[in-house]
């Protein structure tokens, strides 16, 4: 079936665009999860908010490409976790629900002026990779927005660890310097 | 910013992009037209020289560091010397010789230091990167220090198979670039490196060696692996460095728990060149491309292999891929 008939379901407000979106992209979303959470329990709960955050968005969202709005959806809701989980294994477990607490009262996620800026970031990063030779462009985004690692990336390139390490490498440093050029300083 | 925005950020790049990442290795759209491109130009491209004599031992000698002293004639016969260096601070790389085929290529580099003094264990390049006409596939690099200490030769062997093959006919008077990032020291463990000279240096050269890729004979057939899995061969090419197939796969991306380097492996492992005197030789050093849609079973595939040595056409007997022995009559 294709997207853009699922979608059609999320905004008819049929259930059955979530078994479909299990079906088609379970699979998808539960190795993105675990690649970041290494935890099936928890990795599980992140693919079905996923289904809940799609539900809760679409509409108004219509999404051209299903696979990567629901793969980013669980990206985003298995770092929050996991940093949520990081954070009390280092003792910050009432700080963490302060935090929390008190983000309930700023409106939206984030300020305007800083989702402003983040979309900025997101504008430069995409300038920044469509410059990239797509096989540096792959290798970069599954390790760090598909979290895979080394290993994965050379068995599923055939590259040596050594390539795949000097080409992730030589990358962040275009990054970084085309960070520097954009007036970014981390 | 912090690194935890970035990663963020990251994650909220194109979806093209996110999409194309998860694309495995190998460009199916772009192979029609690269192959009417290819047909277009062929015949103008034939006629043009392709390898010159040079003194028998020279291209051999410089190639020693890759395959040894073996079949020097065969390898004088195919590979080149290349004139292209670079300096680096206190120390030259000069690309020294490179030998291959339509889908295989290996350079020899030799890293010295420009007043002829000893050069420090352990110097490497951070990263490379070789801008070449193979298509997708898989290199490595490797380092060796002379004896003497006086030289470190790099040794540079990639194996491709994607689109850019139907080209082949232009490699001969292609550019290649290979850049290379920082020259460090590695003091043996991954957290120590010591950091010599910053920066980049490329090296762009052509590859003139002489093309020996000829067409292996026989039909389409299916073969089956250890683990149940079938291929379908459908063309063999073989040169005196190495083997290309092309042919159908499963489909290793469609279930994304499977571990598809097994099933790769699987096939992989089952390659070896029979010689006419009897032995065997099994092809460690391989690579494996496919490309195919998600909602497909099968994929269109290439494995390609270089030989540890050259080795003559001529004393080539068979193949044998997961069981399955295939006679090399070529053309």
């Amino acid at each position: 079936m294709e997207d853009s008939e699922i979608v059609t379901r999320f905004w008819n407000r049929e259930e059955s665009a979530i078994v479909l979106c299990e079906k088609n992209y379970g699979n998808y979303c539960r190795s993105i999860a675990m690649r970041i959470l290494e935890d099936a329990l928890d990795a599980e709960e992140c693919v079905n908010d996923t289904y809940q955050a799609a539900w809760d968005s679409i509409p108004p969202n219509k999404p051209a490409m299903l696979s990567a709005y629901l793969g980013k959806l669980t990206r985003r809701i298995s770092l929050k976790r996991l940093r949520s989980r990081d954070a009390q294994k280092r003792g910050g477990g009432q700080v963490a629900l302060s935090l929390e607490e008190l983000a309930e009262c700023i409106p939206g996620e984030h300020s305007t002026e800083t989702q402003l800026e983040y979309q900025e970031l997101v504008g430069i990063l995409n300038q920044f990779l469509s410059a990239l030779p797509q096989e540096e462009r792959r290798v970069f985004l599954r390790r760090y927005w598909h979290a895979m690692s080394i290993r994965e990336i050379c068995d599923q390139f055939h590259f040596s660890k050594s390539k795949v390490e000097s080409m992730l490498h030589r990358t962040r440093k275009k990054l970084r310097r085309h960070l520097e050029k954009e007036g970014y300083g981390l | 910013m912090n690194e935890e925005l970035l990663y963020d950020a990251i994650g909220d790049v194109r979806d093209d992009w996110v999409l194309d990442a998860e694309q495995p290795a190998g460009k199916r759209s772009q192979r029609r037209w690269i192959r009417f491109l290819a047909a277009c130009l062929v015949l103008a491209l034939l006629a043009l020289p392709v390898h010159a004599e040079y003194d028998n031992g020279y291209v051999s000698n410089l190639l020693a560091p890759l395959f040894g002293y073996a079949q020097t004639e065969l390898v004088d016969s195919i590979g080149v010397p290349v004139n292209a260096s670079v300096e680096i601070g206190a120390y030259q790389l000069k690309a020294e010789a490179v030998i291959g085929d339509r889908y295989h290529v290996a350079i020899v580099y030799a890293l010295t230091r420009q007043d002829g003094g000893v050069v420090p264990e352990g110097l490497r390049f951070s990263d490379w990167q070789m801008y070449h006409p193979f298509g997708n596939g898989g290199g490595s690099l490797s380092y060796q220090r002379s004896e003497d200490g006086k030289t470190i030769h790099i040794i540079e062997e990639y194996t491709g198979g994607g689109w850019s093959s139907w080209l082949y006919p232009l490699f001969f008077n292609r550019k290649v670039t290979v850049e290379f990032g920082d020259l460090v020291q590695d003091l043996g463990t991954e957290q120590e490196k010591r950091m010599v000279l910053e920066g980049e240096w490329s090296l762009s050269f052509t590859l003139r060696y002489r093309d020996t890729t000829q067409k292996i004979h026989f039909r389409p057939m299916e073969v089956t692996d250890r683990e149940g899995n079938s291929y379908i061969l459908k063309k063999g090419y073989v040169s005196p460095i190495g083997i290309h197939l092309d042919l159908t796969s499963p489909n290793l991306w469609k279930d994304y728990s499977a571990n598809e380097s097994i099933l790769v492996q699987a096939f992989c492992e089952s390659v070896y060149l029979v010689l006419k005197d009897g032995s065997q030789i099994p092809l460690e050093n391989w690579n494996f491309n496919a490309s195919a849609k998600e909602s497909e079973d099968t994929a269109d595939a290439n494995y390609g292999a270089m030989f540890p040595t050259p080795i003559p056409l001529d004393s080539m007997e068979a193949l044998i891929i997961c069981d399955v022995t295939i006679p090399l009559e070529v053309e």
